[in-house]
């Protein structure tokens, strides 16, 4: 048993589908107060000693429940974990109380030097106590449970033992986290490395699942980037929907990030999104 | 088997050396080969230094061109890599770099250009503050205000350039569709470049005002200050200052150094 | 000393008495010294996406030879006298 909180008192409002928040969008979503029940604050975007994104992220705050996620906290890094970035967020997690913090499975730094990429594991045991222990210290030190989600990944090692699912499961069971689920990374893994996109829904924890994020990627022709720069393709589409079957009515974000469209657009992705929930859970209730 | 920590060091050299021994430790895919597959994130680490300079540079960017500047971004990423986990603190390092580099030359107001973006960055991300209290500082006594000195506004900047700079990013700035022609005379341009609210402003100064705001940052009270200057300069100086809102903090520094 | 120290004390308050209109500096004349106040203000740095891949929306292809290209083409070109050489 663990000690965490569970999260913050705010935990249970976050439902349905929020939207990804952008600094093009502030104006907007002030002005117009649009419907989106929640929104998702990148948090390194809000590290800095002040100004205005800060401001703007506060009076947002009084309108809008927001969960925080972020790039920078490297869970899978060789050295230790970045202590003044970690108090930094302690510090606005105090500000601005989100429902929740999530952050990548991936690491970033290597020693004193950083790639601010989100560069992958290969998928042993051995990388599974490596990051299970840096995410246990980064709960430790912030108070609750993290989310972590899976990442696009354009490589595969040879010494990989297991598949990502399982590599996944294996890291949120040891360090007792909860996941977010990028069904858009899952797609574009599999299509990269040749797997099935399927197994991992099928695969993959539910009892951890408190998050799913969606985006569009970019078709290179050799491969799919994890750009965040298009519409939600309907393969994604098609595995979210299954992703629902079996998960139930989890929370979920649409994410947008380059070619950042007005806000409508993303409201109408959100819409998609809704539907699909919907549909699911009047056919589980058809079903009982 | 390579260790985990011999994968990572592999890896991490791999993206910013001509190193490959990584690529030993991955697979081709059907389309793409190992190496090609680990040159995805090569190519994603240098977008984003790059992109993150643009955001910091733009003004560099339009005087150099999209194309100029792309390479020379590389040039800065191979040798000022990235210390932090946040990109808000990455590109410090350009102004000096542009000075020793060896294709922008030509264009010698260039680096104080990226200096005062800089500035403008380091305001814009600054700790927020209220400008002073004016009544408390009235109430101060003579022997208090001479024992006064007062703090910039957190982020303040004291740049100094021959280069008319200040016209330079004004007129590169996006909402300019045509920037004016300027002729470069070199002549001494003083620049404060601060925040106000929540905005940056850029104030174009006088050398005398440069120098007394140069002094106070370095912790000079009032009394050093007017046994250093005319009354009437201190006098015009001080209304400018508290007009403008230059300070956000003042304190007596006498024996006992009580903070107000 | 003396001097200075009464100085101080009428220069502070007729400081903080004629900056009182501050908001509406155009109202006075611009003093000497000041040549002019520029309150430009620019848009915020735009973030940075989440995936980082987002970033590098315009990722270079890496491999091939770095491309270099000698000369700025950018509006620098409209500074004259700007080349020295």
């Amino acid at each position: 048993m663990s000690g965490y909180c569970e999260n913050s008192p705010s935990t249970s409002v976050i439902h349905g589908v929020g939207v990804g928040l952008r600094s093009q969008h502030y104006q907007h979503i002030l002005t117009n107060k649009p419907s989106t029940p929640w929104l998702e604050a990148l948090t390194d975007n809000y590290m800095a000693d002040g100004g205005q994104p800060l401001d703007y992220l506060e009076q947002i705050r009084n309108h809008y429940p927001v969960t925080f996620h972020g790039v920078g906290m490297s869970l899978g890094s060789p050295g230790p974990l970045d202590r003044n970035y970690l108090q930094r967020l302690k510090e606005r997690m105090r500000q601005f109380e989100p429902a929740w913090v999530s952050d990548h499975l991936s690491w970033s730094a290597y020693h004193r030097h950083n790639s601010n990429e989100l560069l992958p594991l290969p998928y042993t045991e051995e990388g599974i106590s490596h990051m299970a222990r840096k995410i246990t210290e980064a709960q430790d030190f912030l108070g609750e449970r993290l989310l972590v989600e899976n990442v696009s990944c354009y490589v595969e090692f040879r010494d990989s033992q297991m598949s990502e699912w399982e590599f996944v499961n294996g890291i949120a069971d040891e360090a007792d986290c909860h996941i977010l689920l990028d069904i858009n990374n899952i797609y574009v893994n599999a299509c990269n490395n040749s797997t099935q996109a399927d197994d991992f829904v099928q695969g993959v924890n539910p009892e951890r699942i408190r998050e799913i994020h969606l985006a569009g990627y970019e078709d290179r022709h050799t491969h799919l980037l994890d750009t965040h720069g298009e519409a939600i393709h309907q393969p994604v589409w098609d595995l979210y929907r299954q992703a629902i079957e079996r998960l139930g009515p989890v929370p979920t974000l649409i994410e947008w990030d380059t070619n950042i469209p007005e806000y409508g657009t993303l409201q109408k992705q959100a819409l998609v999104a809704e539907d699909i929930i919907s549909a699911s859970s009047r056919a589980h209730a058809h079903a009982a | 088997m390579p260790t985990l920590p011999e994968i990572q060091k592999n890896f991490f050299a791999g993206l910013f050396s001509r190193d490959r021994r990584i690529v030993s430790a991955l697979l081709p895919s059907k389309t793409l080969t190992a190496q090609a597959r680990f040159d995805i994130y090569r190519g994603s680490v240098s977008g984003l230094f790059t992109k993150v300079l643009a955001e910091i540079y733009p003004v560099c960017k339009r005087l150099l061109g999209d194309r100029f500047f792309d390479a020379m971004a590389d040039r800065y990423i191979a040798v000022h890599p990235s210390i932090s986990a946040n990109v808000i603190h990455y590109g410090a390092q350009l102004p000096e770099f542009l000075e020793g580099f060896e294709p922008v030359s030509e264009l010698p107001y260039l680096a104080d250009t990226a200096r005062l973006e800089w500035a403008w960055h380091r305001a814009f991300n600054a700790r927020n503050s209220m400008p002073i209290n004016t009544s408390e500082l009235e109430s101060f006594d003579e022997n208090q205000l001479y024992c006064t000195a007062f703090k910039l506004t957190p982020g303040s900047s004291l740049l100094h350039s021959v280069y008319p700079v200040d016209i330079i990013w004004q007129q590169n700035q996006p909402e300019v569709e045509q920037p004016a022609s300027i002729t470069l005379e070199t002549q001494d341009n003083y620049l404060l470049v601060r925040r106000s609210g929540f905005e940056v402003v850029i104030d174009k100064i006088s050398h005398k005002y440069w120098s007394l705001l140069d002094s106070i940052s370095s912790g000079l009270t009032l009394g050093q200050l007017s046994e250093q200057h005319d009354d009437m300069v201190v006098q015009a100086f001080l209304v400018e200052a508290i007009r403008h809102q230059w300070f956000s903090h003042f304190s007596t520094i006498n024996r006992s150094s009580n903070h107000v | 000393m003396t001097d200075k120290r009464t100085f101080l004390k009428t220069a502070v308050a007729t400081a903080v008495a004629l900056s009182a209109g501050a908001a509406a500096p155009t109202a006075m004349a611009i003093p000497e010294g000041m040549e002019k106040c520029m309150g430009i203000a620019k848009a915020g740095m735009n973030d940075c996406g989440t995936s980082s891949h987002s970033c590098a929306g315009q990722a270079k292809v890496d491999g091939a030879p770095e491309e270099w290209v000698a000369v700025p083409k950018g509006t620098c070109e409209k500074i004259v006298g700007g080349k020295t050489a």
